[in-house]
């Protein structure tokens, strides 16, 4: 067999790159040619000098290769109207314009799909019991992972705020991260400037546009790459996260975090930012515009939803989490 | 970018190759190189053959590279020339000195192994492209393909016999918070609310009809498990030594370590339980195996019992 390996990714989430290789011994060829579907680009390509592959319509041939024996080939994917879709390529080693080696692959692309159903005109809150009725239905029809904020819209009648014992914990825990931080910089000081962007995340979370998710997408790389090298330096840092939370004195009520842990994960392979984003109820009814975002697990944004007004009222004076207003995932009955 | 990364490997190695051409002592063969993620080190190794008789030759002197180790293996025999081999300790100048005289006389060749303590890291963000599967569907359980291929081999090709990238890292974020959601029942959701709500709340009258809702829902299920137990017994499932069993990394790559994953999503820092674990993987590569291919796969199923068991075990 002159292919000794060979590898394309069965499944990937839309918009990421897509390596592939293939390794051979002993196979004579004149040039390899890549037949790709439309959606699939070429990014980059190892072991073949620049002027060595030239780009056509949906193919690539591939005329010279720097070491026989191996092709590296790096493919873009992007966001596609469908939310799934199965995309084919095949390697063809070419010899005399006889193909002497095919190597058909695919590629099944997803990205979640958020969908809002069913939208009240009014919600009734029952305060105490935190029921509410009826709900806003919110779906993932798609594959794909999708991390959802809930905003209201700012100069609007309804805010989100967060409990005061949320606000207590956050003023500790920031003087906690910050104190440990320092610590942390004198002990590694050769990561001094990537502990310094870890507390700039750490207290001033990331908004979902576009340039906040760039840095923190590049933010995360780096520390990754960090971690990956150096498990003191990994332990180090989990540590400081677990103890700022675990000293905290408003984390003595670990059950109602525990009960915010599920309260944050909806059905769908949907995750919900912030599960303690409240807004206050009252009996007399107030208008609430919510705006909903959402990402993906490579950091794509995903087209926000601006819903229509919904009147809100409470049996008495109270507050409910946002994320409570929503029915998460399909009803059963439901395809 | 490989090339940065290809020129500070050739800067070593060819500072090394021009003390050895310069002692006159002997004549290189073949040279091979290794990067170890694990040890942290470069290892550069040449074979030498004896240029004239070594009882002549000058002693060879190896500073200003951050040498951690040199050894010399003589052959035929495979003798380690540890007397021929010492360390220089003067003041802030460390390396060592060669002492060809000490070395075997009769020796047909020899192995000189340098080995340079640096981050490995920065070499292999250069040199190895590293992807990985971040999104993954499946019921019963996700596999995530894993892929490390080299940007650049002909460079290295024509310089060295060998080259191996040993043990390059992968970090993957499995994502397991829709398995412990599920398989936590509604009804002690309801009651860690109930708790929850009861520990803050001030009002004594609805401090005791929250005490009646409570005990209420634990009379009906009184034998069910204490909740905080476990919650305790769940929180064990995502140490490092019990969430091992629940992964396996197969073909090119190894299991190497987990532990909870950071959530940077969360607006709200609040760590109880983990939605994600990171794995980290390992793989080589070579000269001969330019790029790896392998799968991490997550046994949800296996997970989603053990969450159960968790639960309901006394």
């Amino acid at each position: 067999m002159p292919i000794k390996s060979k590898f394309f990714p069965g499944e990937a989430l839309q918009g990421q790159d897509l390596p592939s290789h293939v390794i051979w011994s002993d196979l004579k060829f004149d040039r390899i040619r890549i037949v790709h579907s439309k959606n699939l680009a070429l990014k980059e390509i190892y072991n073949v000098p620049c002027n060595g592959f030239a780009i056509e319509e949906n193919a690539i041939v591939v005329g010279e290769i720097e070491a026989d024996g191996y092709l590296g080939l790096l493919w873009s994917t992007k966001i596609l109207h469908e939310k799934v879709s199965d995309e084919s390529i095949e390697y063809q080693f070419v010899l005399n314009d006889k193909v002497s080696e095919k190597l058909p692959f695919s590629v099944h692309l997803f990205r979640p799909d958020i969908v809002i159903g069913d939208i009240p005109i009014e919600i009734v809150v029952k305060a105490a019991k935190g029921e509410v009725s009826p709900k806003i239905q919110i779906s993932n029809l798609g594959e794909g992972t999708a991390i959802v904020d809930l905003e209201t819209v700012p100069g609007t009648e309804l805010q989100k705020h967060h409990p005061q014992f949320i606000e207590d914990f956050l003023k500790e825990y920031y003087k906690e991260i910050g104190s440990s931080i320092a610590r942390l910089k004198k002990i590694y000081k050769e990561h001094g400037t990537l502990l310094a962007k870890l507390e700039k995340i750490l207290l001033e979370p990331f908004e979902f546009d576009k340039e906040s998710l760039k840095v923190y997408e590049e933010f995360i790389n780096e520390f990754i790459s960090v971690l990956t090298s150096n498990q003191d330096f990994a332990e180090a840092i989990i540590r400081m996260l677990v103890d700022a939370v675990l000293s905290n004195s408003e984390f003595a009520n670990f059950y109602r975090f525990v009960s915010e842990y599920f309260n944050s994960i909806g059905s769908e392979k949907m995750l919900i930012r912030d599960p303690f984003g409240f807004v206050s109820v009252s009996k007399k009814p107030a208008t609430l515009r919510l705006k909903i975002q959402c990402v993906d697990l490579l950091n794509q944004v995903c087209t926000p939803i601006a819903l229509p007004p919904i009147m809100i009222s409470g049996d008495e004076t109270g507050e409910i989490s946002i994320s409570r207003l929503f029915e998460w995932g399909r009803k059963k009955d439901e395809p | 970018m490989s090339l940065e990364a290809i020129s500070k490997i050739f800067k070593v190695t060819d500072k090394i190759d021009k003390i050895m051409l310069e002692s006159k002592a002997f004549d290189i063969r073949s040279k091979e190189f290794q990067l170890k993620s694990l040890e942290e080190t470069m290892e550069y190794s040449m074979v030498v053959l004896p240029k004239e008789d070594l009882n002549h030759s000058q002693k060879i002197s190896f500073r200003d590279i951050d040498l951690r180790r040199l050894t010399i293996i003589s052959s035929p025999g495979f003798v380690e020339a540890k007397e021929s081999v010492s360390r220089i300790e003067e003041g802030l100048a460390k390396g060592f000195i060669i002492d060809p005289r000490k070395l075997d006389q009769n020796a047909d060749e020899f192995l000189f192994r340098f080995e340079i303590q640096t981050a490995i890291e920065p070499y292999m963000k250069d040199l190895v492209r590293r992807d990985h599967q971040i999104d993954s569907t499946g019921d019963e359980t996700n596999t995530y393909w894993l892929h490390a291929q080299l940007k650049e081999v002909r460079p290295f090709k024509d310089a060295l016999r060998k080259m191996n990238l040993l043990d390059i890292p992968f970090i993957v974020n499995v994502g397991i918070y829709q398995d412990v959601k599920m398989k936590f029942p509604t009804r002690r959701q309801k009651e860690l609310e109930i708790i929850a709500k009861w520990a803050r709340e001030l009002d004594r009258e609805r401090k005791r009809r929250l005490d009646f809702e409570h005990i209420s829902l634990k009379r009906i299920r009184h034998r069910e498990k204490d909740i905080t137990q476990l919650l305790r017994d769940l929180q064990a499932l995502f140490k490092p030594e019990i969430f091992k069993s629940f992964v396996e990394v197969r073909d090119r790559f190894y299991y190497s370590y987990c532990f909870a994953g950071a959530d940077f999503y969360d607006e709200i820092p609040f760590k109880t339980y983990p939605k994600w674990m990171s794995v980290l993987s390992r793989t080589d590569l070579s000269l001969e195996r330019q790029a790896s291919e392998g799968k991490l796969i997550y046994k949800r199923k296996s997970f989603q019992e053990a969450i159960e068991e968790a639960i309901t075990r006394k």
